[in-house]
């Protein structure tokens, strides 16, 4: 199947409704139909051609990245994305400071590798049951928001975004921390936020699967 | 084809209307959309013939003639029109319903109450991750575009079709009791909701209880306006058919009203006239009769297209009257009384049947005469002078 035909097939050309665009994705947008916008998969493939040649080379140079989508439909394959290349994820709401306030975020991640030691070892079984309660309450909600990051000790060299618009808030943070952001946009999103854009359909798991996947091969590839 | 403007419009009407529960079934809209060339001009965008300048355009593998091809390949993804049908495969379970990939832009949702038309508890009790089903597309959430698609309407559709097949050929169905109220019971047959009125049952509507099977026929089957009325009675009738006109049958009195009484035959309920109770005029229907008695009646007709069997015990009675004054008389002599009614009938048609011969031989008599008359007169006359 060629390049062309899996992104058709994935629906990556497929923007919202005319209504919900954002202006700046104009030169992005190749047509409107049936008051929908049409994405520009010439521009995706030239887009994604750039973001690999920067991962190859991000790899070569032993950088990380992070892998960042917070909507629904992108959680299963940012945390697929980032299970293959061994990196780290967030895939829930994203945390205030967690890339500003890393030394103290930091700190909650060392928590949550203790307590998957503790859960691993049984030393909750040991303690009373009011505090294993408390424990594990603890170990839920840090895992559930923290879980992609567990073992990580610095920031990353780069993060791929997805979803964009719910996640301004960390991209801002992305910038004051002087990292560089590739956002995989739909028609909604603001191109301004972020460093390198792939214009694609970011409501389709297909789609951002496809994508996501091919970044994942060059971060594997360059750092061989 | 339809002017652009006009068509947009006629779709954000139809996008707008929230319908609550049932969706009549609307035909599903195929005509493609061919691409007009003022589609493309997007604002403070920069034409094709620029973006295929920009560098790096021969390094992608296709050409914008290439996309444009492909676009119309897909050309059906980019907009469903509400009513229409589609297949879809499930992708993820929720606990308000299940996401299904239609092929759209995004996962279409399909609420837990659109799953069935019985209730269900959870999705995951209809549908499974990769299930392919056919939805029909219902409704588009104004807030976030997303399609909401009902699995029901879809089987609905199906339901629809086994039904009017089966009312084509007067298939009895069995119906499971949903409901109940002062008019008749409320029955799922085939997935489709219908009722079935109380003078069309068989049984008092007071000993039917939710769950009960009943055996149905069709009474009426309008798709278009959601009408399904069946008949327990028909079907009923059906089975009983044991008896003949004539014949003598042992009923139980299961109510009595002013006009007479219906009576429990098998399974059937048939009306016992007051008229056809007695020879002798009867004030009080109470006085003679009452509710769980048992009597012997006879079949005076039955009806099979409306389920009615209509009764008599005046015909039995030895002597006039007899049904009021010696009832217990009446029941046993009841068979001897039928054979005696069929044997004067039979007589009577005998002799009925002997006149109708002796008539016909008359009038062919009489036309064989008119018959010679016209060939020859005086063959006739030969013959009268010779008589």
């Amino acid at each position: 199947m060629t390049e062309l035909q899996a992104l058709m097939k994935a629906g990556a050309f497929l923007g919202h409704r005319t209504s919900r665009w954002n202006p700046r994705m104009a030169k992005y947008i190749y047509a409107r139909r049936n008051g929908v916008h049409i994405l520009d998969l010439v521009q995706t493939v030239q887009c994604l051609d750039q973001a690999r040649a920067f991962v190859k080379k991000l790899a070569n140079q032993g950088g990380s990245v992070l892998f960042l989508g917070t909507s629904r439909h992108a959680a299963g394959p940012i945390m697929a994305a980032a299970a293959r290349s061994n990196s780290f994820y967030v895939n829930q709401r994203w945390l205030g400071g967690m890339f500003t306030n890393w030394s103290t975020m930091r700190l909650c991640v060392h928590r949550l590798t203790y307590l998957n030691q503790c859960g691993e070892d049984g030393t909750f079984t040991t303690l009373p049951k009011r505090e294993e309660a408390a424990l594990r309450r603890q170990h839920a909600r840090l895992k559930k928001y923290l879980g992609g990051l567990c073992g990580m000790e610095q920031l990353p060299n780069a993060v791929i975004v997805t979803g964009q618009s719910s996640d301004s808030h960390a991209l801002a943070e992305c910038r004051r921390s002087n990292i560089p952001t590739i956002g995989i946009l739909d028609s909604d999103g603001d191109p301004t936020s972020v460093d390198l854009v792939i214009p694609a359909n970011d409501d389709s798991a297909a789609s951002l699967d496809y994508i996501l996947t091919e970044l994942t091969y060059c971060l594997s590839t360059g750092s061989r | 084809m339809l002017a652009k403007s006009s068509s947009l419009q006629q779709r954000r009407r139809c996008s707008s209307v929230t319908r609550a529960t049932r969706v009549t079934p609307l035909a599903a809209a195929t005509t493609p959309r061919a691409p007009v060339s003022s589609d493309f001009r997007i604002k403070n965008a920069p034409s094709i013939e620029e973006r295929k300048g920009y560098a790096g355009y021969d390094a992608v593998g296709f050409t914008y003639e290439e996309f444009e091809d492909a676009l119309l390949e897909h050309d059906g993804r980019l907009m469903f029109d509400i009513g229409s049908f589609v297949t879809g495969s499930v992708a993820s379970l929720d606990s308000r319903g299940a996401y299904i990939d239609i092929g759209a832009k995004a996962l279409a949702f399909c609420p837990t109450e659109e799953l069935s038309s019985t209730r269900v508890g959870r999705a995951s009790d209809v549908l499974q991750l990769g299930m392919l089903r056919e939805f029909q597309v219902v409704r588009e959430d104004r807030h976030d575009n997303v399609l909401i698609v009902s699995l029901k309407a879809a089987e609905a559709k199906i339901a629809w079709k086994r039904i009017r097949q089966m009312a084509a050929e007067d298939v009895t169905v069995m119906g499971k009791v949903s409901d109940a109220n002062r008019g008749g019971v409320i029955v799922n047959v085939e997935g489709v909701q219908g009722f079935v009125p109380s003078s069309h049952l068989s049984v008092a509507l007071a000993a039917i209880n939710n769950g009960d099977t009943l055996p149905l026929k069709f009474l009426e089957t309008d798709e278009i306006r959601q009408r399904l009325v069946l008949s327990n009675r028909r079907a009923k009738v059906e089975k009983a058919i044991t008896f003949k006109v004539g014949d003598v049958v042992v009923g139980t009195i299961a109510s009595v009203k002013p006009y007479g009484a219906f009576v429990d035959i098998g399974g059937v309920n048939g009306l016992l006239h007051i008229s056809q109770l007695s020879h002798e005029r009867i004030a009080n229907i109470n006085s003679v009769i009452s509710v769980g008695q048992q009597v012997k009646v006879m079949v005076l007709s039955q009806d099979q297209q409306r389920g009615r069997v209509s009764l008599s015990t005046k015909k039995l009675e030895p002597t006039p009257g007899d049904m009021v004054n010696n009832p217990q008389l009446v029941f046993e002599k009841a068979e001897m009384m039928a054979e005696a009614f069929k044997q004067r009938v039979a007589a009577a048609e005998a002799a009925a049947r002997a006149e109708e011969a002796k008539l016909a031989s008359e009038i062919a008599g009489q036309a064989l005469g008119e018959e010679s008359l016209a060939a020859g007169a005086s063959e006739e006359k030969a013959e009268a002078s010779e008589e």
